[in-house]
């Protein structure tokens, strides 16, 4: 008898430690992967409210510049772009060129101060530059939440569980300067 | 000996604090016996800032939503729709529940681009009730009029009541802010309700007159019979108010969180 216990006792004990690591660290994942999504629904909520402002604010700027057709062209072009991006890198990559078409816009503008004074316009310029501020935020809490997220795929016994359940490291949405970026963190493991 | 003892303990106590209280390098830590106006340019005269404080609390008794004024010299060439965007989040405006504070940010002093700013930044719960076109609207009206006049101290008072007002229409409270802070009358807020936390203020105010304490007397003119918070549960208030005053506290914000929106100018 004693000597079936023996073994018996053994393989529980290795079950039972095998669960004391991989369970907490699965919950833990799941939450993580939670806070990801939830920051990135944020950008996406604000991606597509710009996406929403962008044919208004060219019907305002076309009533009173309507030759400014180079500016026009690139915004559209832009919109389109980051309507049909698909990934967190296409969506960002897009979201930037945009935003490089809207500031060259905003140069435009300043030689119609009749258009700068329309308070339609005003208030859109409002709003547009209200949500990139809320993507820029909206973004920064991605990227923490993905590097919090990527930092325990790398870890053991991250890694472990990683492996066993596909929690796969997730894509980051790039801010256009590195120094924006969050620290990719190595564990020596990799 | 004794004194190297207890500049020790003190160091401790500094380093194990530090982190609870630690705001970013560029947020001012908040002064005085409340958050919700910071004049650090003494924009404002003493009997503004009181009157603006005042409206404040009953704005926060009547709705929970906290709308703070943040006015300091420079922020550098820091974004300010950043800045005030941190600075409403490390004062926590609001609450934690409803994120429903504002902040109004102005600096005084031109940064590299020649630009003083004006911006107020909505909680995440104040966004429907403040949109930034809305945002935008308001500063252009009430604020824009009086600083080219160079009159910064009426930008505020006449912002402030705009977006007291917008609150307090959100909440379906008649509270509205309809005269200038300056005259005292056509105000339909239960003036007595203030009169009462003007006189608390007071009170309190006497009573921890520090070492000089001779206080006290002026508090006795009206001759009237002392409050203390803990005596008006069954009032109007929403009740917040026992714990803001209780014991000397620091009425401060909520822990509310803001996401980045809002609208300003330069000036």
């Amino acid at each position: 008898m004693k000597k079936i216990l023996g073994p018996i006792g053994v393989v529980v004990g290795i079950v039972v430690l095998l669960a004391l690591i991989l369970v907490p660290s699965y919950n833990k994942f799941v939450t993580l992967e939670e806070n990801v999504t939830q920051a990135y629904s944020q950008i996406d909520t604000q991606l597509q409210r710009r996406l929403d402002l962008i044919p208004n604010l060219v019907e305002s700027v076309k009533g009173y510049a309507s030759h400014e057709k180079e500016v026009i062209g690139e915004i559209s072009d832009a919109r389109a772009k980051l309507s049909g991006a698909a990934s967190p890198e296409e969506q960002a990559e897009a979201n930037d060129e945009l935003s490089g078409a809207l500031s060259r816009l905003l140069v435009v503008v300043e030689n119609y101060p009749d258009l700068k004074a329309n308070e339609n316009f005003q208030q859109l310029m409002d709003e547009l530059s209200g949500t990139e501020n809320r993507i820029g935020f909206a973004r920064k809490d991605y990227n923490d939440a993905v590097s919090d997220y990527n930092r325990q795929v790398k870890r053991f016994p991250g890694k472990l569980v990683a492996t066993m359940f596909g929690f796969d490291e997730k894509e980051y949405f790039k801010a256009d300067e590195a120094a924006n970026e969050p620290p990719k963190v190595n564990f020596g493991d990799d | 000996m004794m004194r190297f003892l207890f500049q020790v303990i003190l160091t401790v106590v500094f380093i194990i604090s530090f982190p609870v209280m630690a705001f970013a390098a560029d947020v001012p830590k908040p002064k005085g016996d409340s958050i919700y106006i910071q004049d650090f340019s003494n924009v404002l005269s003493k009997e503004q800032k009181k009157q603006l404080t005042e409206y404040s609390i009953a704005l926060e008794d009547a709705t929970t939503a906290q709308l703070g004024v943040l006015i300091l010299p420079s922020i550098g060439d820091e974004p300010v729709e950043v800045f005030a965007v941190e600075a409403l989040r490390e004062y926590g405006l609001g609450t934690k529940k409803e994120d429903n504070g504002a902040l109004l940010v102005m600096t005084t002093e031109p940064n590299t681009s020649g630009d003083r700013h004006i911006f107020l930044a909505p909680g995440y719960g104040l966004e429907g009730a403040l949109p930034d076109g809305k945002i935008g609207r308001i500063i252009d009206q009430t604020a824009m009029p009086h600083l080219k006049n160079e009159r910064p101290d009426q930008a505020i008072i006449q912002a402030y009541q705009a977006f007291f007002n917008e609150i307090a229409a959100e909440y379906d409270w008649d509270g509205r802010m309809d005269e200038p802070v300056e005259s005292e009358e056509g105000f339909p807020i239960s003036i007595v309700i203030l009169a009462i936390i003007f006189f608390i203020l007071v009170q309190f105010l006497n009573r921890r007159g520090g070492p000089g304490g001779k206080g006290g007397s002026g508090g006795r003119r009206g001759g009237g019979p002392v409050f203390y918070p803990g005596s008006f549960g069954g009032g109007g208030s929403s009740g917040g108010f026992g714990g803001g005053f209780g014991g000397g506290g620091f009425r401060g914000g909520g822990g509310g969180s803001a996401g980045g929106g809002g609208a300003g100018r330069s000036w």
